[in-house]
């Protein structure tokens, strides 16, 4: 394969990588709170859908923003439901996400019946970084890519940041990692779990609308693509941490802008398998992982809890 | 303003409190005075009100009736957020350390401040450590910890929150005896800077070792106030219980063949030290004692003889189960072995009903469905044998204190029809009063007459002096001593859980016997 294939993957893999990274970073933060957003799938297709309506109001940011708020407010949605009205957390995350995909399917056909064309709007515009950009290789790959990546990647330093230097943060593993010590100690475990799902929502619904406002410029029904279980996979291999979150995001898109250029290069194999190997993969890393974490939770409790 | 003026500032006085929960009544009339600069011991069985007190000192519950000052104005803490800004902080028995962090982190995790500063947590922390006297690492999680460490720990956090009043919610109850003499002499030198400490606690000679003032409850009623000195426990026992009967003396057993064996265990976990080669034979109508300091491997030998625990190198052997056989806990519960572990979390189910609690392991391993589900009237009369209080069979085990958790877990094990072959139980008897214990180690007295081998493991040593026939002590995952009753005085097996093996200083010959 040629240089410029490798490049065109590589610069792929970060496009594809930066809606993974951030819906997963806001994962992150739930399942460090000890709970989970089965919902994300329904929140990154919301987003994808009202960034692009948005956006074709009043530009990119716009478009963004309102993709994050919609994933903010069903998020709100859920944590009422769940806490309010005591249901499980698992059935509403589903249901969000069956919700998801139905409503923006329906109120995309609302705003432009079959037949008609659809919608293109503005993308978020290149950073022009000059000379950078013509550096051999590097510069393609790294510095000619949308100011989205460049967000994602702030937004991982953010993230550890926050993890690591907040009360907030501190409060997230208290409450995920041992509730009832951390109810003794004063920490308000079911606020700081909400805190937690808000923020995964809005991140969810920021990645959705990075999706369509970021890179592609129009909606079209199911455009996420399961994009949401992928994240949920992808913050179980990087035990929510925002590095692991970043390598496993970096993986699967890899594989799956191989996958997208292998339509357009002769390859020997079938392009069926460059298409199913993001997902194949995921499974195989996401066997492993829970393996290994299985097995150090194992050695945690012995006794009769283990048999 | 001088240090005596500042601390007869801070006494705290309880005036006639009561607490009702609904019809039960927990507390009735009771006072107390904690004087700064003292070690206020506060003593009663399960179910006296003594935690009921402490939450009502602690701002965790409101009153029905009654009141308190603090300084000579009155205190009625809101919640226990205010309590703890008034400087009364409550440590309580399931500590509140969050073991992912480390202890500068759980300090940070609540409080004023967005940012977590580790920096000036950590210097404020180190000072408080000093100003106690107390050397506690401060970065690593706190449940790499040992218990000890991690008890002084959440002191240390209490102090550097501004805590001028401790409760201490039994905090001797899981601490061997060497650790208890340690927590005990901080707990002296924070009094002599003028904190002011509250322990709750069941053993009573801790309250002669280190009480100033006294408060004993019985019923939810106060029977005695005052100061501690010159009360013998006996007398102490006598206000708590009334008249208790006396020991029952130790009957001869028939000793029969071997039950249990094992050799030459080798085993890791992260939670107790390494086992390094143990062997131990336990026989039928025998009741073998493990002492050790806590974290000594008897933990981790009672987890391999369960077989809950594989071990990387030796055999654990039960009688009744196919010799070579993976041993595995399934096999040895079909096979009658009766299990009371130290974390009785691993045992109970909090969300199951107690009838279910007593059958679900037999349920679960399939050695039961022939018998079907017992009688809702058989369940109350066995829940009644163990004085679980309420005996209600269709009650949440969550609903019950952990001194009824516990006699619901010695119900279930201890207390089915048939005679286990062999019991597994370290520290049957933890959070117990008085008479309760009693009860469980009469009851395991009474199962090795029926011939089941008994293998009880504790850091409590009275625990296991009070029901053993013979008495290994571990340390560092070693079998350093093995002592029957009569030769296992305190002094040498002291010694033994110090890890010093040398000649005793009494004139024995022969200090280590096997049966």
């Amino acid at each position: 394969m040629s240089v410029e294939l490798w490049v065109a993957i590589l610069a792929g893999t970060l496009a594809l990588a930066a809606p993974l990274v951030f819906a997963g970073i806001g994962e992150g933060f739930v399942e460090r709170a000890g709970r989970i957003n089965l919902g994300i799938e329904g929140m990154m297709i919301m987003g994808a859908f009202t960034g692009v309506w948005a956006g074709s109001l009043g530009g990119p940011l716009v478009g963004l923003v309102a993709g994050a708020g919609v994933g903010l407010v069903m998020a709100v949605g859920m944590n009422l439901v769940i806490h309010r009205l005591h249901a499980n957390e698992i059935v509403v995350g589903l249901a969000v996400t069956m919700l998801g995909l139905g409503l923006s399917t329906y109120l995309f056909q609302l705003w432009i019946p079959s037949g008609e064309t659809n919608v293109t709007v503005q993308t978020v515009p290149r950073a022009d970084l000059g000379p950078l950009t013509d550096i051999p290789v590097i510069g393609p790959v790294l510095f000619g890519q949308s100011p989205l990546v460049y967000a994602a990647a702030v937004l991982l330093v953010a993230a550890w940041a926050v993890t690591r230097f907040t009360r907030f943060g501190l409060a997230v593993q208290a409450v995920g990692s041992d509730p009832d010590a951390a109810a003794l100690r004063g920490v308000r475990v079911q606020r700081t779990g909400a805190s937690a799902l808000l923020i995964g929502g809005a991140l969810a619904g920021l990645g959705g609308a990075a999706i369509t406002v970021g890179t592609i410029g129009s909606f079209t029904p199911d455009i996420t693509a399961g994009r949401g279980y992928i994240v949920l996979a992808v913050v179980i291999m990087g035990r929510s941490r925002p590095v692991g979150i970043a390598l496993g995001a970096l993986l699967f898109a890899f594989l799956q802008s191989f996958a997208l250029l292998s339509q357009s290069t002769a390859l020997t194999l079938p392009s069926e398998v460059y298409q199913s190997a993001p997902y194949l993969v995921t499974l195989v890393v996401l066997v492993i992982t829970s393996r290994r974490q299985l097995r150090r939770l194992y050695r945690s409790t012995t006794g009769r809890a283990a048999t | 303003m001088t240090a005596s003026q500042e601390q007869g500032d801070r006494v705290l006085e309880a005036r006639s409190l009561s607490k009702s929960f609904g019809p039960v009544r927990a507390l009735h009339d009771v006072s107390l005075v904690v004087r700064p600069g003292a070690v206020h011991a506060l003593v009663g069985e399960n179910g006296a009100g003594k935690s009921t007190l402490a939450k009502l000192l602690a701002g965790i519950e409101r009153p029905t009736a009654g009141s308190m000052t603090l300084a000579g104005r009155p205190f009625a803490p809101r919640d226990r957020a205010a309590a703890k800004r008034a400087g009364i902080n409550m440590v309580p028995q399931q500590l509140s350390l969050v073991g992912e962090l480390s202890l500068v982190e759980n300090y940070l995790l609540v409080g004023p401040r967005r940012l977590a500063d580790r920096r000036s947590a950590r210097a404020l922390l180190t000072e408080t450590l000093e100003r106690a006297g107390v050397a506690v690492e401060l970065d690593t999680p706190t449940s790499a910890l040992t218990q000890a460490h991690r008890q002084l720990g959440e002191i240390v956090v209490a102090l550097a929150e501004g805590a001028h009043t401790l409760i201490l919610d039994e905090p001797t109850a899981s601490l061997g005896p060497l650790e208890v003499g340690g927590l005990f002499a901080h707990l002296r030198s924070l009094c002599a800077l003028g904190t002011a400490i509250v322990l709750i606690t069941h053993r009573l000679d801790e309250v002669r070792q280190v009480a100033d003032d006294l408060t004993v409850l019985s019923h939810g009623e106060n029977v005695h106030h005052g100061s501690a000195a010159g009360l013998e426990p006996s007398q102490i026992a006598r206000l708590m219980v009334g008249e208790l009967a006396a020991a029952p003396a130790r009957a001869d057993r028939t000793i029969g063949e071997v039950v249990l064996a094992a050799e030459g265990l080798v085993a890791a976990s992260t939670r107790d030290s390494p086992l390094d080669g143990v062997d131990i034979t336990v026989r039928s109508g025998e009741i073998v004692g493990i002492a050790g300091v806590a974290g000594s491997g008897q933990n981790l030998l009672l987890d391999v003889l369960g077989g809950f625990v594989q071990p990387s190198a030796g055999t654990v052997a039960l009688a009744g189960t196919a010799a070579g056989a993976s041993a595995s806990a399934s096999v040895f519960q079909r096979a009658g072995l009766a299990w009371i572990p130290e974390e009785r979390s691993e045992a109970v189910v909090p969300t199951m009903t107690l009838a279910e609690n007593l059958t679900v392991y037999s349920t679960a391993i399939g050695s039961s469905s022939r018998v079907g589900r017992p009688t809702a009237s058989k369940v109350g009369a066995r829940l009644q044998a163990f004085d679980v209080r309420p005996p209600r069979p269709d009650l949440l085990a969550s609903g019950l204190s952990g001194g009824n958790q516990q006699k619901l877990l010695a119900a279930r094990e201890l207390g089915s029809a048939e005679t286990p072959r062999a019991v597994l139980a370290y520290g049957p008897a933890q959070g117990l009063d008085l008479r309760a214990a009693q009860a469980i180690r009469e009851r395991l007295a009474a199962l090795a007459a029926e011939g089941a081998a008994v293998v009880v493991a504790s850091h409590d040593l009275d625990e296991v002096l009070g029901v053993a026939d013979r008495v290994l002590v571990m340390f560092a995952g070693r079998v350093v001593a093995d002592l029957l009753i009569a030769q296992a005085t305190t002094e040498r097996i002291g010694r033994a859980m110090a890890g010093l093996t040398g000649t005793p200083p009494t004139a024995d010959p022969e200090p280590e016997v096997q049966v």
